[in-house]
C-alpha cells in the first residue's frame, strides 16, 4: 500500500507542475495584467469606437458618449452642448486600464463623464462587470450604476444632436442663467399643432435631460389661448435622451386638450431661427423650430416666458432669501434692500392664505430679524389676475405689518421694491428641479427685475 | 511511524517550491503610468522631473484622495498653463535668492498633484491644498487656472507657500520657543473654523487656522508673509491711540505676529541659510 500511495502523490506532483497547466492559469500578477491588456485592446480594436448612453444617476435622463480609444487617449464626443462653452463636444482625454479590485477604466484628465461626475454625481471611474457580443458593462466606482458600451458598426457621430441641442439651449428662460447648475438648465417652449389649433408647454432640462409638460392650451399665442380659456394642466415628466435631433422620452407623456389627446413620445426638431420680439417695450430673443411630437407635425416650437399653467396649486406661502432677487442687469439687489431694511433676512409671498374668519392674505415683502432676533414683517397686499402663468398684481393701497407700524419711509421703500419686482405683472411658474421641490422662478417684463422663490 | 508525520509537509512544500515560477515578480503593472506618452509629458519630464527630481502627476490616480473624499482631475489644457505658474511664482523666487536653489533641490516635494476640483470632504467642507510629509503638495481648483483671478491666485500661493514651508519645521523642527509666543491662542484641528480672522489677529495669529497648532501657526506665517504685500499693514504695524478692548487686543495680537516672524526669519537663515526678506521681495516683484 506504501507504493502505491507514493506513486500516487509522485504523479500528481508531476500532473501539478506540468507547463499546460501553467500556462493556462498563471500567477495572480500575469492573470491580471493579461485582463488589463485585453479590455485595453478590445476598446483599441474597435475601428468606430463605442458609445455609451450615459446615466449619471438611475432615473436620470442620458447623455450620449462616443468614444475612440488610442494606446494612451482616447476622443469622446459627447452631446454636453449646454455647459462650459461646448467644451466636451469634442475632446481628447487620457485613460488607463489597471487592475486595481478588479479591472478598472480610469478617464484621467477631465471631460465630459468628469462634468457628469462634478455636477451629477456620474462617474470617471468604471468596473469592468461583463464583456458580451461587441458590448461592454462596466458600473462606476462611485455610484455603481452600471453603463453600456456598446461597439460602432458605422461612424455614428451624426447622433450627436447638435442642432437640436442649439434649440433647446437657446430657449433657456431668463433667470435661469443666474442660478447654480443644480437648479436645472430649462428651455420653456410653446408647441403649436395648426391642424388642431392647440399649444403644449413644455420644458426642457439639458441639465438633468427631462422633459416637463406643463399643460395645453387653445389657440397660439399668449392672447389667444388666455381669452379661450380651455387650458389643461399637467405635472408630467418623463426622461429623454437625444439623437440625432430628436428627444426621444423614457416615458409617453399624454395630456387632452379640448377633447383631443396627445401622446408624446418623441419630439423631433428642425433647424431653429432667433427672433426678437417686443415684450412690455423690452427686446426678448425668442427661438423658434419646426418638428414633430410623433407623427404630428407642429409648426412651431417656440421658447416663451408665457406657459399655459404655473404650478400653484392652491394657497402659496413662498420665500427666499435676498440673494435669490435680481436686477435686469443680473446684479444682486442685496444691497438696495438692505439700505431701505437694514434688518432684512428674506423675501416672502403669500397667496390666498387663510387668515381665518374669512380672511385671506395676499401680500409681498420682506421680514426683518434685529439684533435681538424681533421678527417684523413688511408686507404688500394685492389682488391676482392669473392667465397661465402671467399673473398681474393689482396693489391694494393696504399693507401687512406686523408687529407695530411702519414709517412712511418704509412704505415708500416697500411700493419701490415690491413694483420693481412685481408690477404691474410677472411671469412666474414652478419648474420642476431636480434638487428642489417647489422651486418658483418669476421674471417681470416690463421692468426686468427677476428671481426665485421656494414654496415652503 | 514517526517519518510517516513529516512526509505530507515535506512534499507540500516540493509541490509549492516546483511550481513556483521564476520571475513571477517582476511582471509590471501599470507600466503605461510612467510612459512618456505626449508633449505635455515629455515636457514635464524634462523640466520638471529631469531638472528637479519632481514628479507632476495630472491623471487621475485614487490615492491623491482619502476614502469618501471626492476630487476630479484638471483639463489637459490647463496644464501647462499651470506648470508655468509653479515655475515662475514658485521655483524662480528660491533660484534667484543666495542659497535658494539649493535649499529647493534639496527639499522639493518628489510629488506635485493637480487637481481640477478642490477636495470634497465626506462631511461637506472642501481643502484646498494638501502636503504629505515634504513629500507631496496638492494643487486644487486647477481647472478654475485664471491669472486675472486675484483670489484663485493667491489661494494657489498661500497652499505652495504654506505647504513648502512645512517641510523646514519637518525637517529642522520650529523655531525656539515658537509655540509659546502665543500659547494661549491656540485652538485645535476641529474647531479653528469657529474664529474669524480678527479673533486669530487678536490671539496673535494670521489666520484662523494658523490657531489649530504651533506647525500650522508657522506655515501659515510664512505663507502670508510672502505672499501678502500688505503683511505690514495688517499684521505689523499698530494702531495708534487705541481706545477700544478690540483695538487693544488686535494690538497685542500684532506683537505676538511680530515676535513670530522675526523668530522664523532668523530660523530660516540659521538652518536654511535663507533670507527671507529676499524670498518675499523675490515673489512681491512678480505679482
Amino acid at each position: 500500500m506504501r507504493k502505491w500511495w507514493l506513486i500516487v502523490v509522485l504523479f500528481s506532483l508531476f500532473i501539478g507542475c506540468n507547463d499546460e497547466d501553467e500556462s493556462s492559469i498563471g500567477n495572480v500578477e500575469e492573470r491580471e495584467s493579461n485582463a488589463v491588456n485585453s479590455l485595453k485592446e478590445e476598446l483599441m480594436n474597435a475601428p468606430f469606437g463605442w458609445r455609451a448612453d450615459y446615466r449619471p444617476f438611475a432615473g436620470s435622463g442620458s447623455f450620449l458618449m462616443l468614444m475612440t480609444f488610442d494606446e494612451n487617449t482616447v476622443r469622446i464626443q459627447s452631446d454636453l452642448l449646454n455647459v462650459d462653452e461646448g467644451a466636451y463636444l469634442d475632446l481628447e482625454l487620457s485613460y488607463r486600464v489597471e487592475s486595481n479590485l478588479g479591472i478598472n477604466l480610469v478617464f484621467e484628465t477631465y471631460g465630459p463623464y468628469h462634468y457628469l461626475f462634478d455636477f451629477l454625481g456620474g462617474d470617471f471611474q468604471f468596473q469592468l462587470q461583463e464583456e458580451a457580443n461587441g458590448s461592454i458593462t462596466f458600473f462606476g466606482k462611485s455610484s455603481g450604476v452600471s453603463v453600456v458600451f456598446t461597439e460602432n458598426q458605422q461612424d455614428e457621430s451624426g447622433k450627436i444632436s447638435e442642432t437640436a441641442l442649439g434649440t433647446l439651449d437657446a430657449g433657456r428662460f431668463n433667470a435661469i442663467d443666474l442660478s447654480s447648475a443644480s437648479i436645472g438648465d430649462y428651455g420653456m417652449f410653446n408647441v403649436y399643432l395648426p391642424e388642431t389649433n392647440h399649444t403644449i408647454s413644455v420644458g426642457v432640462d439639458l441639465f438633468s435631460r427631462t422633459l416637463a409638460l406643463f399643460g395645453g392650451g387653445v389657440g397660439r399665442g399668449q392672447d389667444e389661448i388666455v381669452a379661450s380659456d380651455q387650458i389643461s394642466s399637467s405635472g408630467l415628466a418623463s426622461a429623454f435622451s437625444l439623437e440625432s435631433d430628436r428627444i426621444v422620452l423614457d416615458q409617453s407623456l399624454s395630456i387632452a386638450v379640448d377633447g383631443t389627446t396627445y401622446s408624446i413620445s418623441e419630439i423631433s426638431l428642425e433647424e431653429g431661427a432667433t427672433q426678437s420680439v417686443l415684450l412690455c417695450g423690452s427686446e426678448l430673443d425668442q427661438v423658434s423650430a419646426a418638428g414633430r411630437i410623433d407623427a404630428i407635425a407642429f409648426e412651431s416650437m417656440q421658447s416663451d416666458p408665457f406657459q399655459v399653467s404655473n404650478g400653484f396649486s392652491g394657497a402659496e406661502f413662498l420665500s427666499s432669501g435676498l440673494g435669490a432677487l435680481f436686477t435686469p442687469s443680473d446684479e444682486l439687489m442685496v444691497e438696495t434692500i438692505l439700505e431701505s431694511f437694514p434688518d432684512a433676512a428674506g423675501f416672502q409671498l403669500y397667496r390666498g392664505l387663510d387668515l381665518g374668519d374669512g380672511e385671506f392674505l395676499n401680500a409681498v415683502g420682506f421680514v426683518t430679524v434685529d439684533g435681538s432676533n424681533n421678527v417684523k414683517f413688511f408686507l404688500r397686499e394685492f389682488s391676482l389676475e392669473e392667465a397661465g402663468n402671467l399673473i398681474t398684481f393689482n396693489f391694494t393701497g393696504d399693507y401687512f405689518i406686523s408687529p407695530g407700524d411702519a414709517t412712511e419711509e418704509e412704505l415708500q421703500s416697500l411700493d419701490l421694491l415690491t413694483d420693481l419686482l412685481f408690477a404691474p405683472e410677472v411671469y412666474m411658474m414652478q419648474i420642476p428641479s431636480l434638487f428642489y421641490t417647489g422651486l418658483f422662478e418669476y421674471y417681470n417684463p416690463c421692468t426686468q427685475y427677476k428671481g426665485f422663490l421656494f414654496e415652503n | 511511524m514517526q517519518m510517516k508525520k513529516y512526509i505530507a509537509p515535506v512534499l507540500l512544500l516540493c509541490i509549492a517550491m516546483a511550481c513556483q515560477r521564476e520571475g513571477s515578480l517582476d511582471v509590471e503593472v501599470n507600466e503605461s503610468e510612467d510612459l512618456i506618452t505626449s508633449e505635455l509629458d515629455q515636457y514635464i519630464q524634462e523640466n520638471f522631473t529631469e531638472k528637479y527630481g519632481m514628479t507632476i502627476r495630472y491623471k487621475y490616480i485614487d490615492d491623491f484622495v482619502s476614502a469618501g473624499e471626492r476630487a476630479t482631475p484638471p483639463r489637459v489644457d490647463v496644464v501647462r498653463p499651470m506648470l508655468d505658474f509653479i515655475e515662475e511664482y514658485w521655483i524662480n523666487p528660491y533660484l534667484e535668492i543666495p542659497n535658494g536653489e539649493a535649499f529647493f533641490r534639496a527639499h522639493v516635494p518628489a510629488d506635485i498633484v493637480l487637481l481640477g476640483s478642490s477636495i470634497l470632504n465626506s462631511d461637506g467642507t472642501e481643502t484646498l491644498g494638501t502636503a504629505d510629509a515634504g513629500a507631496q503638495i496638492t494643487f486644487t481648483k486647477v481647472n478654475d487656472f485664471d491669472l486675472e483671478d486675484e483670489d484663485w491666485k493667491l489661494l494657489q500661493l498661500q497652499v505652495v507657500y504654506h505647504e513648502f514651508a512645512h517641510t523646514v519645521h519637518q525637517l529642522y523642527k520650529l523655531p525656539d520657543a515658537f509655540e509659546t509666543i502665543s500659547p494661549a491662542g491656540y485652538t485645535g484641528p476641529g474647531s479653528w473654523y469657529v474664529l474669524t480672522d480678527e479673533e486669530a489677529l487678536a490671539r496673535g495669529f494670521v489666520s484662523p487656522y494658523g490657531t489649530s497648532s504651533p506647525n500650522e501657526d508657522f506655515a501659515e506665517v510664512v505663507a502670508f508673509y510672502l505672499f501678502d504685500s500688505e503683511f505690514e499693514s495688517n499684521f505689523i504695524s499698530l494702531v495708534d491711540d487705541c481706545d477700544t478692548d478690540d483695538c487693544l487686543q488686535q494690538n497685542d495680537g500684532k506683537e505676538s505676529i511680530n515676535e513670530k516672524i522675526n523668530s522664523i526669519k532668523k530660523h530660516y537663515e540659521s538652518v536654511t541659510g535663507i533670507d527671507l526678506d529676499e524670498l518675499r521681495a523675490a515673489i512681491q516683484g512678480r505679482l
